[in-house]
């Protein structure tokens, strides 16, 4: 476990106020980067950059999900339909994170970059199909106010047995590897289950909450989460996060995209070359 | 569930929001208050314990909120919902389990 001091949480701290700011102008979470920074340059074991990133998570969700809870765009029954499916890939990813060796776990974070890359290569514009406002959402989907086009969006949910397969993926990814997952399951709850990208981020992002404390309680539980060092994280994310949040739409600032999406190649390639040691 | 949606607020999510919220803030405080402790007297003692327990409140904020989904969903008789949010439930006490039997090993 990594000794704690002021510099190193100083540092943590700032890290994270950068990864959520990131996160927050991209639509991810800070996981993504906040992993690699731990484990590759500050050099701590794997799982206990994992488990700080994890309780990061934990923190964004219920904070960006309590401003968001009664406007509509979080599509609560389908999140807490999707999330028996996280949780249980969760759990599972917890377990098997405290079975696998760190190279492992190194070289898995390493394919789910390029994935996060190359999905963010591919979205860099991207439309939504929009049924009729006054069509009837079901029993799973969704209806809410738009203020840019300034209608009321309606949607309808398609392929569900699909949406649970990629959110037991995702929750199982999530705690394995300590990010929350949202960029695997939006991508497929926008193309092929029929929800609106605003409405599956948000969704998403009030499931990963859930998620990740399925796997978070492992880690903690197994001695792997240094509060301090989480705290600092946290604190940073947090602040990271709503800067980033009033910056407002740069989601749509491509230069930014295809930077990160560079920065996420670089390493994919840094945690392949520890991984194979 | 037809007609004006956006204005009306449901009891289930207002209570998400106030669980979420309270969560948030407690477990916040009690880091960041925690964090300072530890940087300026070292671990241990009242920072110790300020640190676990705003991790504690962390983890157990989206417990709550499903805690307190469960029990809207009991009351509008939603059976569905109320089974599908009580095995989310069972997987998250089935971690803390996990984390003991890991413990051990």
């Amino acid at each position: 476990m990594p000794l704690v001091t002021p510099s190193l949480a100083l540092i943590i701290f700032a890290v994270g106020a950068a990864a959520g700011s990131l996160g927050a102008l991209l639509g991810l979470g800070g996981g993504v980067f906040l992993v690699p920074f731990l484990n590759l340059v500050l050099g701590f074991p794997f799982s206990v950059a994992a488990a700080i990133s994890l309780t990061t998570v934990i923190a964004t969700s219920s904070s960006v999900s309590a401003g968001r809870a009664g406007k509509q765009l979080i599509n609560m029954k389908l999140g807490m339909l999707l999330e028996v499916a996280t949780a249980a890939g969760s759990l599972l990813g917890g377990v098997t994170a405290q079975l696998v060796a760190q190279s492992v776990l190194q070289k898995l974070f390493g394919i789910v970059a390029v994935i996060v890359a190359l999905i963010m290569l591919s979205r860099l514009r991207r439309r939504n199909v929009i049924l009729d406002p006054a069509a009837d959402p079901g029993l799973l989907g969704g209806r809410y106010y738009e203020a840019e086009s300034r209608g009321v969006v309606t949607y309808r949910v398609k392929r569900l047995p699909l949406a649970i397969a990629a959110s037991f993926v995702a929750g199982n990814v999530s705690s394995l590897l300590g990010i929350g997952g949202g960029i695997i399951k939006v991508p497929v709850l926008n193309a092929w289950c029929g929800i609106p990208l605003r409405a599956a981020a948000a969704t998403s992002a009030f499931m990963i909450g859930v998620t990740a404390t399925a796997g978070a309680i492992i880690y903690y539980g197994h001695g792997q989460l240094e509060p301090a060092l989480a705290a600092a994280a946290v604190l940073g994310v947090q602040l990271g996060s709503w800067g980033g949040l009033r910056f407002g739409a740069a989601a749509s600032a491509k230069w930014l995209k295809i930077l990160m999406a560079a920065l996420l190649f670089i390493v994919a390639a840094m945690m392949f070359s520890r991984g194979g040691r | 569930m037809t007609g004006d949606r956006e204005s009306q607020v449901t009891p289930l999510e207002r209570w998400v929001g106030v669980v979420l919220r309270a969560g948030v803030m407690a477990s916040s405080t009690c880091l960041a208050v925690g964090l300072l402790l530890v940087l300026i007297n070292g671990e241990g003692g009242a920072a110790g314990l300020l640190l676990h327990t705003g991790i504690v409140v962390l983890l157990a904020t989206p417990v709550a909120r499903v805690v307190v989904s469960t029990a809207q969903y009991v009351i509008a008789r939603d059976w569905a919902f109320t089974a599908l949010t009580m095995i989310v439930l069972v997987e998250l006490m089935a971690s803390v389990v996990a984390a003991f039997v890991l413990n051990r090993g």
